[in-house]
């Protein structure tokens, strides 16, 4: 690795001075997991590293009624294994258990993660189908994004160079808002995602009030069609309907062909994959 | 840059200066002489070198060493000792869970830390945990055999003890080790 010098600040604020005062010269540090691995490959080479993985307090789990809070230091395995998201996000701590392996979960944080922008995260797509936000910290004050407007393209965030994560936010979800996380992966069992679907279902009766489905890997930000899901809403499940949703987010897709696979081997899948979450949503959601 | 940092390896404290873009596995091996962690892939993705920090297990080649001031660090030398060695070291010797071990230390430490989490894992729960250390000479039948016969003898499995976080033990001299 090149030489840098690692800045460790002890609170949010000093943090956001330090990037003030570096600018592009400065990186943060979230777990490192990532950034060890680019800045031994030398496609990054900052002067100044700002540690935020250890400022104390920035890795807590806290929640309200409306909200769960996930400091931005907060790593993925205390995410994964906490009692409050196991009982109230329970599809999120599912989708954590796929990502990577146990040592890169102990390190890597949640705010490194989504900062990190690669197309092939497994929580993008789950964390946009359940609404959640990102609370930055820069010169411009407190400023709040959804998912959707934080992630531009690939390895791209609308984040400016003097701007953190400091929290990701998460509505809770609705009562009897069911949902999982299917990832396929055509290489090892552990690898990056080739496709990743979140889909949830909530039931009225018999009929679907609402459904929420956002397919990750396969274009350059998370992939959500309203028209698609509002196909579902007001039907009881049929396979018909949802063949049409899956086909309509397969031919939507718009994958980067690389070893894991062909551009329309990746829009097969995605048909798949949306097709097989879907139905395993609405029999969580007691539709099937 | 440089900082003073205080690492507990083992039991043993260090009071030692290091550069900011050290990793924990260049100071273990280069500085105290541990090469029970071995550097393979220097990616996080095969686990041969596996070190417990505060517990948990995380890739040395990707953790910056900085980063673990003050913090409890647990090499394979620690976890057991010549004549009282830990309850899956035994287990890997019981079942021959190796073949050249370059793997070894660092399947041994994850195993030891998924017997304190979770004292009788399942099959499919010991693979799911230990997906990530890989083993180039493919022991992995008898690798889950042992850690499923080491989860049987680990002591105290219903009184949590927590060793792998225990903190300074001593200056010097060793720490007890699991
Ligand atoms: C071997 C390996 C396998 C993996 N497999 C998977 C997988 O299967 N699925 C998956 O989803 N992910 C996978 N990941 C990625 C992992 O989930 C994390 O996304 C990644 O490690 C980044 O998190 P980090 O905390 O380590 O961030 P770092 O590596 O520290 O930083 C990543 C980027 O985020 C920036 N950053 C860090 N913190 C903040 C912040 N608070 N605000 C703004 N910017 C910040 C950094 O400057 C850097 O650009 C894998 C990673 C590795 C190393
Ligand atoms: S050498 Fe660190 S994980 Fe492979
Ligand atoms: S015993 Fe040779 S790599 Fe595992």
């Amino acid at each position: 690795m090149r030489p840098f010098d690692l800045l460790q600040p002890a609170t949010v604020d000093e943090a956001v001075a330090l990037l003030a005062q570096h600018g592009e010269d400065a990186r943060l540090l979230g777990g490192g997991a990532m950034l060890t691995i680019l800045l031994r490959q030398r496609l990054v080479a900052p002067r100044y590293l700002i540690n935020v993985a250890d400022i104390p307090g920035l890795n807590a789990i806290s929640s309200d009624h409306n909200t769960l809070r996930l400091g931005a230091a907060s790593t993925l395995r205390a995410i994964e294994r906490s009692d409050t998201i196991r009982a109230r996000c329970p599809v999120l701590a599912e989708a954590l258990r796929s990502v990577g392996n146990i040592r890169v979960r102990n390190v890597a944080t949640i705010g490194g993660h989504l900062a990190h922008a690669d197309v092939h995260l497994d929580l993008p797509p789950v964390l946009c189908a359940l609404g959640a936000s990102v609370v930055v910290l820069g010169r411009h004050g407190d400023r709040h994004f959804s998912l959707d407007e934080l992630f531009v393209g690939y390895y791209e965030t609308c984040l400016a160079p003097t701007e953190m994560i400091a929290a990701v936010d998460v509505p809770t979800p609705p009562p009897g808002l069911q949902g999982v996380y299917l990832k396929y992966c055509s290489l090892s069992p552990n690898d990056w995602p080739t496709v990743g679907v979140a889909a949830f279902l909530r039931a009225d009766g018999e009929r679907i009030a609402e459904a929420r489905i956002v397919v990750g890997s396969v274009s350059p930000r998370p992939l959500r069609l309203t028209e698609a899901e509002d196909l579902l809403r007001g039907e009881r499940l049929n396979s018909g309907a949802v063949a049409e949703v899956a086909r309509r987010y397969g031919r939507a897709a718009d994958p980067l062909p690389d070893i894991r696979g062909s551009e329309d081997y990746k829009r097969r899948v995605t048909e798949v994959y949306v097709r097989r979450a879907v139905e395993a949503a609405a029999t969580r959601a007691g539709l099937a | 840059m440089k900082h003073d940092v205080t690492l507990t390896v083992n039991g043993r404290v260090h009071r030692m200066v290091v550069e900011s873009h050290r990793t924990l596995l260049e100071v273990l091996r280069g500085e105290l002489k541990l090469f029970g962690a071995r550097e393979s892939c220097g990616m996080s993705l095969c686990g041969a070198c596996t070190t417990l920090v505060d517990g948990l297990p995380v890739s040395s080649c990707s953790y910056l060493a900085a980063r673990a001031n003050g913090r409890s660090i647990i090499t394979i030398e620690g976890l057991g000792r010549p004549g009282a060695l830990h309850p899956v070291q035994e287990a890997f010797l019981a079942h021959g869970a190796f073949q050249c071990s370059y793997c070894t230390p660092g399947m041994v430490l994850t195993a030891a830390c998924l017997l304190e989490e979770n004292p009788a894992p399942s099959v499919d729960e010991i693979k799911e945990y230990m997906a990530g250390n890989l083993c180039r000479c493919a022991s992995y039948g008898e690798i889950v055999e042992a850690v499923q016969a080491a989860a049987g003898q680990m002591p105290g499995a219903s009184a949590p003890r927590g060793p792998l976080r225990a903190g300074a033990v001593q200056e010097d001299g060793h720490g007890d080790g699991c």
